[in-house]
């Protein structure tokens, strides 16, 4: 993962300072905090096990259903009513947990983008700051 | 020679080294990391919050707070920013020429300075810190010696000094002070690059370019450079002769140096890798109530220790077992390898890649589960109930659907034996094997394989088989090396390099009950708790620990002969003659054997010494037999005694190597394999070896040629650190005869003899060139038997000094007994029963009447001899 994100880096040792660092500001970091930030919502998404929730959403809460094969019908219907509540649940339970995840997921984007912002704008951003913290 | 200059203070690479110093160590930087990682992010959020109520709540704090905070942010963001690009830029910039475009340039016939390829972090420290200690010290030339003396101040160095069991004080004062002299000095500001040292950066070059593309290396670290010094360079050539070291051992040690390294770096916190498991994968698989009971989850036992997981030797069985696993049927694995070889370790090695999500997508969300056999034959007091909780594991496990069973030594629930706590569950858990939903992984032993499960078809067909071998000793290095930091943890004592390789060592040589890498693993933690219980913590474990230990286990002397047992090596012919009069032909080629075998000139790879002793009976052959055993091993009693005469059938060699198995029932053990496995340091007496039937004797041929012999089972018995002597009566007459004639060189007489015995038939010429020696042992004169009955008699008096009584037998004594005594057909064997008969009898009465008391002593007159 280190090696990954030294990859982003293109500057040598032996470059004027200048050019390093408007390479830096307007090239590696943004590669940068991309990298950090794409990672860190694979983490959440693995984290909150989106993708298999996702694709088990309707499947019964821990498989707790009952074969119903060889039954009499009102025994059947009964089975059928709680294998459906099984599902009710496992459905609830996983919907909820995605919404959960997914907002996780809103915040840490929108923080990513607004501290990509502020680490690409960092001049502006400290005149904003000083002006709304003396006049704001 | 390549065309490079090398101006280390001038480079690129250095300036970075010296920014990464100040990185890691300044405490500016540290300031800017406090403000940068903690004071902008809290100030910020408390800021904007403020910033938000006043704008748009109308809610105002104290402005001075605000303005505090604005600048706490401002400071906290410029520290951020300029860190990173401090870290990105200048700490971890690439270098300005790689390794790939320094042999491109090399190739094309320009010049370089090859210091801009050295790799900042560790390899333009080291090369700098050489640099300015031959500039402080006024040298004008770059010599070797000062990358060892720049060695010292470095992490790796001291590392590589304390696992080669080097103390660099020392070296200094005894190796490097006499020889500073002879480095020219002068113009400091132009210091000149030794030829050595040209070779070392050449060859560094060369290295790091060899693991370029496997590792995707750009520059040359410190270790590059370190094993580069010492195959160029003839200073460091000399250590390594001076502690028993090879420039590959350098490599190893320097290796294990960054393997260590690897495994203390952090994940950072955005990495996906950091989570073992999401919140919801268990929720789409079923419950394992009863399989928490009677099983471990083994899976979060593993994620737990994932970091000491690695799979050095067992890849290609965990790839086997994915590819098992993974697919529609006969998906369950079974292990087969003897106990210690790893199979518990390949289990390990696959849950740690469905872990870390590395492994085919069917096994993404499988879960292992141990099965604890003691819980589940626990608290079973009515029958069939251990039969019960196996179908509820095997129902829970089906209906989860992701889980895999573990079981280890599986043959044990499919023992056709009724045996106290033995079951046979392959009725039930056959059925479960056959439908796809369950999954066991298995380990067994070869032997068990055979006789529990290969012999039923119905098991052996459900399973997937795999063979596990014994690793390498390369990979069983690597083993160690990863076992050992968790041993010197655990015990507090260091091990050095050349203790490691001596474990591998002796390890192979001597342990045969186990095979690698447990033998080589269970050796060093014996050695590390004997260590620290001797010499207390910090200890260093160095070889002749390893061998003392060995030589504990097998009662053999293992590794440099010590000054006592040089004595007696030296002096082996006399210790010999204590107990047998006379044969010194025999004792001397028995003692040079043993002399050459404790030297180190034997291969191993045979037995120790092969002899074989012609002459007629009663003349001290199994004497000197029994005299070596206890000289060499320490005692008599390991000495395997097989009279050959019991196996002149063809059929006898089952009884001497043990029978195959047959299907369903055990192969059994040979008289003579059986007694090598229980105790192979031993010496083997094959007395009256002529009588063996001939197949037995080509049995023996492989064992003389290659110190092994496979036994009916199918078991490879080692041979190698057995004395093996072969005894026959066969040319006894010519013997005779020969020295009747008159004076006969010893030479002429085995001539005679070896002819004899091959014009008959009774050896094979092939058979008789693999002994190390044929011995003609002479019949005995009657000064001869003289001695023999002294010595009788002393062995009867060290009985009788508990009674502290002593006897002697007058010369007349001794000669009336050897006038009964001698047999021209029985030698001196007869002579023990008449010492029985006419001694010890006599004193055996006078001890009972009272005539003999305390503190006497005894002397036999002929006439007393009746």
């Amino acid at each position: 993962m280190y090696s990954e994100l030294e990859q982003t880096y293109s500057g040598k040792n032996n470059e004027n300072m200048l050019t390093a660092f408007f390479g830096w500001w307007f090239s590696d970091l943004p590669k940068k905090i991309y990298f950090i930030g794409t990672s860190y919502i694979k983490k959440l998404l693995r984290f909150f096990s989106l993708g298999v929730l996702a694709k088990t959403l309707f499947s019964p809460w821990k498989r707790d259903i009952i074969n119903t094969r060889g039954m009499p019908l009102q025994e059947r219907l009964q089975v059928w009513i709680m294998n459906l509540i099984s599902r009710l649940i496992g459905f609830i339970i996983r919907l909820v947990t995605i919404l959960v995840g997914l907002i996780f997921i809103a915040i840490v984007f929108t923080a990513f983008v607004l501290f990509l912002l502020i680490m690409l704008l960092m001049p502006l951003f400290i005149i904003l700051v000083l002006i709304l913290s003396l006049y704001g | 020679m390549a065309k490079f200059v090398f101006n280390i203070l001038r480079s690129n690479a250095y300036r970075q080294s010296r920014r990464v110093d100040f990185y890691q160590k300044s405490f500016t930087v540290k300031i800017l990391k406090f403000f940068g990682n903690y004071v902008f992010l809290i100030s910020l959020i408390i800021w904007l919050l403020i910033v938000i109520a006043g704008l748009f709540f109308n809610i105002n704090f104290y402005p001075l707070i605000k303005l505090l905070l604005g600048i706490l942010v401002v400071i906290g963001g410029l520290s951020l920013w300029f860190l990173w690009f401090w870290h990105d830029r200048l700490v971890k910039a690439k270098p300005s020429l790689t390794i790939n475009q320094a042999k491109d340039i090399i190739t094309q016939g320009q010049s370089l300075n090859l210091a801009e390829c050295l790799d900042p972090e560790n390899g333009a420290q080291l090369m700098a810190r050489s640099y300015l200690m031959a500039q402080r010290g006024g040298f004008n030339i770059l010599d070797p010696i000062f990358i060892f003396l720049a060695l010292s101040d470095t992490e790796i160095g001291r590392y590589l000094f304390i696992r080669m069991g080097l103390d660099p004080k020392s070296i200094i004062d005894m190796k490097i002070k006499p020889i500073l002299s002879d480095i020219p000095k002068g113009d400091t500001t132009n210091i000149q690059l030794s030829d050595e040292m040209n070779g070392i950066l050449e060859e560094s070059l060369n290295i790091s370019l060899s693991v370029t593309e496997l590792e995707g290396k750009e520059t040359i670290n410190a270790g590059d450079i370190i094993v580069a010094a010492f195959k160029k360079s003839k200073f460091f050539e000399d250590l390594l002769v001076d502690f028993e070291l090879k420039a590959e051992d350098v490599a190893n040690i320097v290796n294990w140096y960054y393997l260590q390294e690897r495994f203390v770096v952090k994940n950072p916190f955005w990495d996906p890798s950091t989570v073992i498991s999401g919140i919801g994968d268990e929720w789409a698989f079923g419950y394992a109530n009863v399989l928490s009971r009677f099983a471990i989850d083994w899976t979060r036992q593993i994620a737990s220790v994932i970091n000491q997981i690695h799979n050095y030797g067992s890849s290609v069985a965990i790839s086997e077992m994915e590819r098992i696993l993974a697919r529609g049927e006969k998906n369950n694995v079974l292990l087969v390898g003897e106990p210690g070889i790893g199979k518990q370790p390949a289990v390990n090695g696959l849950i740690a890649k469905i872990i870390r999500r590395q492994t085919l997508p069917e096994l993404l969300y499988k879960k292992v589960y141990k099965i604890d056999i003691g819980a589940l034959l626990s608290g079973t007091g009515q029958q069939g109930e251990v039969e019960a909780r196996i179908t509820a594991i095997l129902n829970e496990a089906l209906y989860a659907g992701n889980v895999i069973l573990f079981m280890e030594d599986i043959d044990n629930i499919f023992s056709s034996e009724e045996a106290t706590g033995a079951v046979n569950a392959s009725s039930i858990i056959l059925p479960y094997l056959r439908e796809s939903g369950l999954q066991i992984i298995g380990t067994t032993t070869p032997a068990s394989y055979h006789k529990n499960i290969e012999a039923n078809p119905g098991i052996a067909d459900v399973f997937e088989k795999i063979d596990m071998k014994e690793p390498s000793k390369d990979v069983v290095i690597s083993v160690l090396e990863d076992a050992i930091p968790r041993v010197e943890y655990h015990n507090q004592v260091i091990f050095l390099y050349p203790t490691l390789k001596e474990a591998i060592s002796v390890a192979e040589r001597y342990i045969y009950d186990k095979p690698f890498p447990a033998k080589a693993i269970d050796l060093v933690n014996e050695v590390a708790t004997e260590v620290r219980k001797e010499r207390g913590a910090n200890a260093i474990v160095i070889k002749s620990d390893i061998d003392k230990v060995i030589s504990q286990k097998s009662n053999m002397p293992v590794g440099q002969v010590e000054e006592s047992e040089k004595e007696k090596l030296l002096k082996l012919e006399d210790f010999l003659h204590q107990r047998v009069i006379d044969q010194d032909e025999a004792i001397k080629v028995i003692a040079d054997a043993m002399r050459r075998a404790r030297s180190g000139l034997t291969t191993g790879k045979r037995p120790i010494g092969t002899f074989l002793f012609l002459g007629p009976t009663g003349v001290g052959k199994t004497e000197t037999a029994r005299a070596l055993a206890e000289s060499y091993f320490g005692s008599e009693k390991n000495m395997i005694r097989l009279d050959m005469s019991e196996y002149q059938e063809q059929q006898s060699v089952y009884n001497l190597i043990g029978a195959p198995s047959s299907a369903g029932q055990e192969g059994t053990q040979g008289q003579l394999t059986k007694a090598v496995k229980d105790n192979p340091f031993s010496l083997i007496l094959l007395d009256e070896l002529e009588k063996a039937h001939p197949d037995i004797l080509n049995l023996f041929l492989q064992v003389f040629d290659d110190g092994r012999l496979t036994d009916g089972t199918g078991k490879t018995i080692n041979f190698t650190n057995t004395i093996i002597i072969a005894t026959s009566n066969a040319g006894s007459e010519l013997i005779k005869e020969e020295i009747e004639k008159g004076a006969i060189s010893n030479e002429v007489l085995k001539e005679k003899l070896l002819n004899l015995l091959q014009t008959k038939g009774i050896f094979k010429p092939e058979f008789l060139n693999r002994f190390d020696a044929v011995v003609a042992f002479h019949p005995l004169s009657k000064e001869q038997l003289h001695q023999i009955i002294k010595l009788m008699v002393a062995e009867l008096n060290k009985t009788l000094s508990e009674k502290e009584v002593k006897v002697e037998l007058t010369d007349e004594a001794i000669e009336k007994l050897i006038q009964i005594g001698f047999d021209p057909v029985f030698g001196a064997r007869p002579l023990r029963r008449a010492l029985q008969d006419k001694v010890e009898n006599l004193v055996a009465q006078y001890l009972l009447q009272g005539t003999l008391q305390k503190g006497q002593k005894l002397i036999i007159k002929g006439e007393d001899i009746k």
